[in-house]
């Protein structure tokens, strides 16, 4: 089983702060339009990917995957999808499940086991069909 | 430099002319004219490796990096951030690190500086520095205490008295024996300062621009003089952040400068004639200025 390396986990920090600026970007476009409680609750994700961000250059290394379940790739691809699907949909609901799926991978990279991944990639992935 | 050859090319007829004409005293006495005159252009030619360390040492001791490491975590927390990357634990585990990049900075600053001292003649010094060098590698875990009795047996002055050829020959022995610790120390000081500071306070400049100033922006648009003052601490806050990630590279490039210079002198010296090893040295010695003058205040 393949482990992540010093230059992936960089590579995953870049794509989850990519993932927080996106969520910051939607939430600055809506402001009007956004209630307290959205705010609050796009703010707190957006602190949640950042937290996972850094932790992820410092804990990530070393973490085994299971290329089988869930490549770096599909963790890598699946992150671009829904940082590229937050900029184009305007459905705050959407967005704050996309978002949670990718806090949940966030944590999961670093946390849990290769079976983990695997089912947090799915999350992201459900999160972009639903 | 033309006096000093004109001086050396004279003795040298001295003494041949001596060493035909007359006895073994002449002889002796020629010798050291010839000798004199050896040290006197060997000094000279030892000013570049002498600079080598003193830029080194110079960039080496560049304290900030080492300081903000923590406080980038502790100012995350006044953005609001309050995850666990800026926990107590993690704040603990910071400040050990922050510790390793001191570590590593204190070497590297040590060895620098001896080599310098030695290059240049400052045998006072000298001695100290190697004994505050062996004292930092064992502190920062790149020696063991039994390694460190080698290495200032190859280190430091057994002879009274010092020739040019000797002090040449102690510069040959640093600079092989504490290789393997200037790159070992480099790895670790740039590691921590490229991947984990730079990622950290890349991530803070995120945080503070979007959840802080944009937020700020658009809560007080109709307030009067609000959007002013938010525009003049982002400002001041976005200098901040260039000066440190500025500095904090320009410490990353300068040591690795010094140790790449560092590693091509360990592979050249007494090996290629001494004059090429001086060129290396003096080739790093620049670099090195100019990464100096790349520090922001």
């Amino acid at each position: 089983m393949p482990k992540i390396s010093s230059d992936d986990a960089i590579e995953l920090a870049k794509q989850f702060k990519e993932s927080a600026i996106v969520l910051g970007q939607f939430q600055l476009d809506r402001w009007d339009n956004l209630s307290k409680a959205e705010r609050r609750n796009l703010t707190d994700v957006e602190y949640t990917l950042l937290d996972h961000s850094q932790n992820l250059v410092t804990y990530a290394v070393g973490k085994r995957l299971d290329d089988a379940e869930a490549s770096l790739q599909d963790i890598k691809n699946a992150t671009a999808q829904a940082n590229a699907t937050v900029k184009t949909i305007k459905d705050i609901k959407k967005v704050i499940t996309i978002a949670t799926a990718l806090v949940t991978l966030g944590a999961t990279i670093y946390t849990a086991n290769p079976g983990g991944i695997a089912t947090a990639v799915g999350g992201v992935l459900k999160a972009l069909k639903g | 430099m033309r006096m000093v050859t004109n001086y050396r090319g004279r003795a040298k007829v001295v003494f041949a002319r001596r060493f035909r004409q007359n006895g073994c005293a002449s002889r002796l006495a020629a010798a050291a004219v010839l000798s004199n005159a050896l040290v006197l252009s060997a000094c000279s030619d030892l000013k570049p490796i002498a600079e080598f360390g003193k830029n080194g040492s110079a960039v080496a001791g560049y304290p900030e990096v080492a300081k903000d490491y923590v406080l980038s975590l502790q100012r995350q927390r006044s953005y609001g951030q309050a995850g666990t990357s800026v926990s107590d634990e993690k704040i603990a585990e910071r400040t050990r690190q922050a510790k390793r990049l001191r570590d590593a900075q204190a070497v590297l600053e040590a060895y620098a500086k001896a080599l310098g001292s030695l290059a240049a003649d400052d045998l006072i010094s000298y001695d100290k520095e190697i004994d505050a060098l062996n004292k930092s590698l064992v502190s920062g875990k790149f020696a063991t205490s039994a390694q460190i009795d080698g290495y200032a047996k190859a280190a430091k002055f057994t002879l009274g008295f010092v020739t040019d050829i000797y002090r040449r020959e102690k510069i040959k022995r640093i600079i092989i024996t504490y290789n393997l610790s200037v790159q070992k120390a480099t790895a670790q000081l740039v590691k921590i300062v490229e991947t984990d500071y730079l990622t950290a306070l890349d991530v803070e400049r995120v945080m503070f621009t979007q959840t802080v100033v944009d937020r700020a922006r658009r809560s007080t648009a109709d307030l009067e003089g609000m959007p002013q003052l938010v525009t003049l601490l982002s400002d001041e806050h976005r200098e901040m952040f260039k000066t440190r990630e500025a500095n904090a590279k320009a410490l990353a490039q300068g040591m690795r400068t010094f140790a790449k210079g560092h590693q091509e002198l360990a592979n050249n010296i007494g090996k290629v004639d001494f004059k090429q090893t001086i060129e290396v040295a003096r080739k790093y010695a620049d670099q090195l200025k100019a990464v100096i003058k790349s520090f922001n205040s």
